[in-house]
């Protein structure tokens, strides 16, 4: 029965180890950055999941054992977000990205709202003036027309007076 | 003999890890991006949790348990503090730089 477990465990290890290897050699064979963190991802999920599975069969008790599964749940979820974060920063930092990936904007994310306004303050501030002008534009034509309501109802009251 | 066999594993899997430890740090040194680095890091306190893991099994110690735990959670911290990090200084440094080149607009101008 212990022969089992260590066997069971062994395994698992050194094939979560072998993943860990993969993972490191693809890190040094891609030629760009996101590429390499495709290579980087195999370590996060496949490599540290089949060594906790190891390392849980080989665990002293069952509490440290569900911690380490604890660990791999861990993992599936936090590992996706920062590699997300990761191509995020790589995207928006790097100035030659058209020669690496092509780029397609959703109109009305905060990629279209950088495009369009191009980062220059000078520019934002027009827009935030043209559009404050546009509010008081449309502020006072409500006006206009609430004063023209008002007058037309003097002078309905008026005619009926 | 079980327990030579446990060392045997322990020992050699802990060597294999330290190796790939090296060899991270070596693409932390030479990775031409910031994202390059951030990910090596990422990938150190990987390869460290699953060493805490044989620790564990090792010196048949169930605490080392919960450090590989804390470890996860601070290693996922880092790297999302990293990256904002990183993100923000970009964008204050392209900012600063379309106000300078705007000013030295106004200033020709005016010259003229």
């Amino acid at each position: 029965m212990q022969i089992v477990r260590f066997v069971f465990g062994a395994v698992f290890l050194i094939i979560g180890l072998l993943s860990c290897i993969v993972g490191v050699i693809g890190v040094f064979k891609f030629k760009y950055a996101a590429n390499r963190m495709h290579a980087a991802a195999i370590n996060d999920t496949l490599g540290i999941s089949l060594c906790m599975l190891g390392l849980s069969v080989l665990a002293p008790d069952i509490a440290s054992a569900l911690k380490m599964i604890l660990v791999i749940i861990f993992f599936w979820i936090s590992a996706p977000v920062a590699s997300h974060l990761l191509c995020r920063l790589e995207v928006e930092t790097n100035e030659e990205r058209e020669q690496y990936m092509e780029l397609h904007v959703i109109e009305g994310t905060e990629a279209d709202a950088d495009k369009n306004t191009a980062g220059a303050p000078e520019m934002e501030e027009k827009v935030e003036e043209a559009e404050n002008e546009t509010a008081d534009g449309q502020k006072m034509t409500a006006e206009a027309s609430d004063t023209q309501i008002a007058s037309m109802d003097n002078m309905v009251k008026g005619e009926t007076a | 003999m079980m327990a030579d066999a446990y060392q045997v594993l322990c020992t050699g899997a802990m060597g294999i890890l330290a190796v790939l430890m090296v060899v991270c740090l070596i693409r932390c040194a030479i990775g031409p991006r910031v994202s390059d680095r951030i990910m090596a890091v990422n990938m150190v306190s990987t390869l460290t949790i699953i060493m805490v893991g044989i620790m564990t099994v090792y010196l048949k110690e169930g605490y080392l348990a919960d450090v590989a735990l804390v470890y996860a959670v601070l290693s996922f911290l880092a790297v999302i503090v990293l990256c904002k990090v990183y993100t923000g200084i970009y964008r204050e440094r392209r900012h600063a730089e379309t106000v300078s080149a705007l000013k030295e607009e106004q200033e020709g101008t005016a010259c003229r």
